[in-house]
């Protein structure tokens, strides 16, 4: 769900296209209550305006306003003269416009302030509700004219109330209204961020964002991801992955002895580092760490998926109920006496002598097995110009499983000197978790083989009976950590990449399969990466190219696994 | 009925026809029971004569479309108009062939044959509507094939073979959307002719809630009815989900108006409170409270 300010915009647009009877646009002009929450009648009446006139004149003159210095004011203006033309109008389809007007007059009457006190815009508004209400309200001279003129015949078209609206700048504010494409007068303050990443290298993240305190000023802010650059020793590198990535799940000893499980063969100089993402300090703020990166990333993923919450809702409700269809399809049925159905020879002793009318067999449906579903997010460096998309895919797959009250668990993983790490977004218990998933951040190597072959093992560890793995990938293993293999008694060392990489992931998919594990796959990457995902995953991968597309192709796999969890 | 068809411009030759239809067949006695006037009318000639024409022609119908679009009521209306009786067949996963076409049971000492409604459907005629068709497995659907091909018959295993009554069709309604539902089978769908019902338009709900409701003011009904238009709108853009966009449930909200609940609050218990995200009930909230005032009662929404 959008937080509170994101929420109202988004229901602010809702109001104006409802009004203005098309979802096609972009409204210019939203309108809240002092307290931030979308102003019901203005933002019917800015609907109404795109309805009831061709709004391109209005809003080619809005651009124009837009460049001068009091815009504001002037904006304030034309939509009090707008306000006034549209209503009768828009009152004809909406009766109940003039209820609304009234409380919205009443509003803005009982909190304006002393004549005196007031802005030119301010004192306007209030005498027009005021009028409203049939109460006077104190104007000057020029004021009262002012408002006259304001106050357009609803018979006037959208150009006429443009060129009233350029006459009254002219006569009352002698301001000569700037070109449609004037250069700006006043400071635009930019927003763009702006990411260079290199595998394993540091990435210099360049952002532009805004202060805590809202006021709207930007201040740009320049971040280093840490990369480790030296061989470090296991100490070293556990407090570094613990002050940047979050402390291990594990205990020392438990860490020791899961590494000795996992990291074998070509694995064998790996290390391992599974998180929940939770730190010692939580409140200290570390400047010029990965964590800091990471909080930047949360807010990015965020907005990206506010910005399209309708897609992304219409997914995760499009996937919920083709993963329910399944559920709900039970092929499974089990025969029992009943006393309509099938006859049993055997039992028709029974109704003669004993009068027992269940002599018949019936079906009775039976439960399916307890199934968990793991999700594993690739968050290497690789995926750095995609990772919003990839934390709304994650998102949106975790979502529509949990609304199918399936027990997801959401782990995204990347390698960084050596050490693969397990980030924990949300585990089977906590539903609740699944917006964690926004943390997701990219960073370092993907050596794929290690990463499959620990998420495996914490799944083979649960009780659930049946298990099913989504990995969200571009399939592109790379580690600079090489390969261990060895051919009789001669070491070999190959790069961890490209086919060695495919054949290692390859076989620890396989390995899973055969220890009862569904693996499927959901490509992230490019269409050029499919066929190693073909050899890593086999059939079961689609590609993600929209929310849409993953959506359905996605539920497509998740479909046919259940299935065959359930013959 | 047939007046109501004339008054919707259907051809008169398609009218004429379906009382020649009536007129060959009659409704045995056991079965006449079934036979009631619909609750509601179906608007919309074009879709009429399409129907009538298949039904007159012995095929079976396939009303598909999304929700609140008037399938059922379409199915109950065709069953009116041609004078049989009808069958509601609600079909769900656990549906089976027993469930359909009958099974043994032990009566007097005796195993003998209950029919189910399919049965009982082909053997007085009647017009079974087989409700939700695609949330049934296709292994159970697959017993209604000789039912609803040219052989026109259902052969009980153990028993006789039951020959379809010439005046017996099958309506069957599918939503692709539905939670639970799935592909119908080929074999299946092919049994049918398959009509797209359309959304409601605005003009044909104004006549349903007039109808409805004949006290109703035309000021409310026509927002009420461009109130529906416009979920219908917000559903197509994608920024709520179809679970608001409920027909009965905006006639259900009339009724509580007409009983003499405030309106906002019987469209909240119609409309709004069946969506479950806060998100999604605070933009339908709003969608309402652009079109209905606060305070608006009974006395103002319905005449004296």
């Amino acid at each position: 769900m959008p937080h509170a300010s994101e929420r109202e915009e988004r229901r602010a647009q809702n109001i104006i296209w409802n009004a203005a009877g098309d979802y096609d646009f972009t409204p210019d002009f939203l309108s809240f209550t002092p307290e931030g929450a979308a102003d019901l009648y203005l933002n019917c009446i800015i609907g109404a305006v795109h309805r009831y006139y061709d709004y391109r004149p209005l809003k080619e003159l809005f651009a124009r306003i837009g460049q001068m210095p009091d815009a504001v004011l002037y904006e304030g203006l034309l939509w009090l003269g707008l306000a006034h033309s549209v209503y009768p109008a828009a009152k004809e389809d909406r009766p109940v416009l003039e209820t609304l007007r009234l409380e919205y007059a009443k509003d803005v009457v009982s909190c304006s302030r002393p004549y005196w006190d007031q802005e030119l815009l301010e004192r306007l508004q209030t005498a027009y509700c005021a009028r409203l209400l049939g109460q006077s309200a104190r104007l000057r001279g020029r004021e009262r004219r002012m408002m006259q003129a304001l106050l357009f015949d609803p018979a006037l078209d959208s150009r006429a109330i443009a060129d009233r609206m350029v006459n009254i700048l002219s006569e009352f504010f002698h301001c000569r209204l700037p070109g449609l494409h004037e250069s700006r007068t006043h400071l635009v303050f930019p927003f763009r961020l702006v990411m260079t990443a290199l595998r394993g290298r540091p990435a210099f993240v360049t952002l532009v964002r805004s202060d805590e305190e809202g006021s709207g000023v930007h201040t740009p802010v320049t971040l280093t991801l840490p990369i480790l650059l030296a061989r470090s020793r296991k100490q070293t590198l556990r407090s570094w992955l613990e002050e940047n990535f979050g402390m291990s799940v594990y205990t020392s000893q438990e860490q020791e002895e899961l590494e000795r499980i996992l990291c074998t063969e070509g694995h064998r100089s790996c290390h391992l580092h599974v998180t929940r993402g939770e730190y010692r300090n939580a409140a200290s703020k570390a400047q010029n760490t990965f964590r800091q990166t990471m909080l930047y990333q949360k807010e990015r993923n965020l907005s990206f998926h506010h910005a399209h919450l309708a897609n992304h809702m219409a997914a995760i409700s499009r996937m919920t109920d083709q993963i329910r269809n399944v559920l709900q399809f039970d092929d499974g049925e089990q025969l029992c006496r009943a006393r309509s159905g099938r006859l049993m020879a055997a039992q028709v002793w029974r109704g003669v002598r004993l009068h027992d009318e269940k002599i018949f067999a019936g079906t009775d449906p039976c439960e399916k097995g307890d199934l968990s579903v793991d999700i594993l997010l690739d968050a290497s460096a690789s995926q750095i110009d995609r990772q919003e998309r990839i934390a709304a895919q994650g998102f949106i797959i975790a979502e529509s499983l949990t609304r199918c009250r399936l027990p997801v668990r959401v782990c995204s993983y990347c390698t960084v000197d050596g050490c693969t790490i397990l980030r924990i977004f949300r585990d089977y218990e906590n539903p609740q978790d699944n917006k964690r998933i926004f943390e997701y951040c990219s960073a370092g190597w993907n050596r794929d083989g290690l990463a499959i072959r620990l998420a495996g093992y914490r799944m083979l560890n649960s009780d659930y009976e049946n298990r099913l793995l989504i990995v969200l990938s571009d399939c592109s293993p790379n580690d600079d950590r090489r390969y261990f293999s060895r051919k009789g008694p001669v070491p070999f060392y190959y790069d961890y990449g490209g086919a060695q990489g495919v054949r290692d992931a390859a076989g620890e998919v396989s390995r899973l399969r055969r220890r009862g594990i569904s693996v499927l796959a959901v490509c992230t990457g490019h269409e050029k990466d499919l066929p190693a995902a073909r050899e890593i995953y086999g059939n079961d991968v689609v590609w993600a190219g929209t929310e849409n597309r993953l959506a359905d192709a996605a539920a497509y796999l998740i479909r046919e696994k259940l299935r065959r969890f359930q013959t | 009925m047939l007046n109501f068809l004339k008054e919707e411009g259907v051809s008169p030759e398609l009218i004429r026809e379906l009382e020649e239809f009536r007129a060959s067949y009659d409704v045995p006695e056991e079965a006449r029971r079934r036979m009631s006037p619909p609750r509601y009318f179906y608007y919309g000639p074009r879709l009429w004569e399409e129907a009538v024409s298949a039904l007159l022609c012995g095929e079976n119908l396939l009303l598909t479309g999304p929700k609140a679009t008037g399938k059922n009521v379409f199915a109950e209306n065709l069953a009116a108009a041609f004078g049989r009786p009808v069958w509601n067949i609600s079909l769900s996963i656990h549906a089976d062939a027993a469930s359909l076409i009958g099974s043994d049971t032990f009566r007097d000492g005796e195993v003998v044959f209950r029919e189910g409604p399919v049965s009982r459907c082909a053997r007085f005629g009647g017009f079974g509507v087989l409700d939700e068709i695609n949330m049934a497995k296709n292994e159970a659907l697959a017993v209604l094939h000789e039912t609803l091909d040219y052989r026109r018959c259902i052969d009980i295993p153990g028993y006789d073979q039951i020959r379809l009554h010439p005046a017996a069709r099958f309506i069957a309604t599918m939503n692709y959307g539905y939670a639970g539902t799935r592909e119908l089978n080929e074999a299946l769908a092919s049994r049918f002719v398959v009509i797209e019902m359309p959304l409601i338009s605005d003009e044909y709900l104004q006549k349903l809630l007039h109808r409805e409701f004949p006290s109703l003011c035309d000021l409310w009904n026509r927002q009420f009815s461009e109130l529906f238009q416009e979920l219908q709108k917000k559903c197509a853009s994608a920024e709520i989900s179809a679970k608001a966009l409920d027909l009965r449930g905006l006639i259900a909200s009339v009724r509580l108006i007409q009983k003499g609940l405030p309106a906002v609050r019987a469209l909240r218990l119609g409309i709004v409170n069946k969506v479950f995200d806060s998100y999604e009930r605070q933009l339908i909230d709003d969608l309402i409270r652009s079109r209905i005032p606060q305070g608006l009662d009974k006395t103002k929404v319905f005449k004296e």
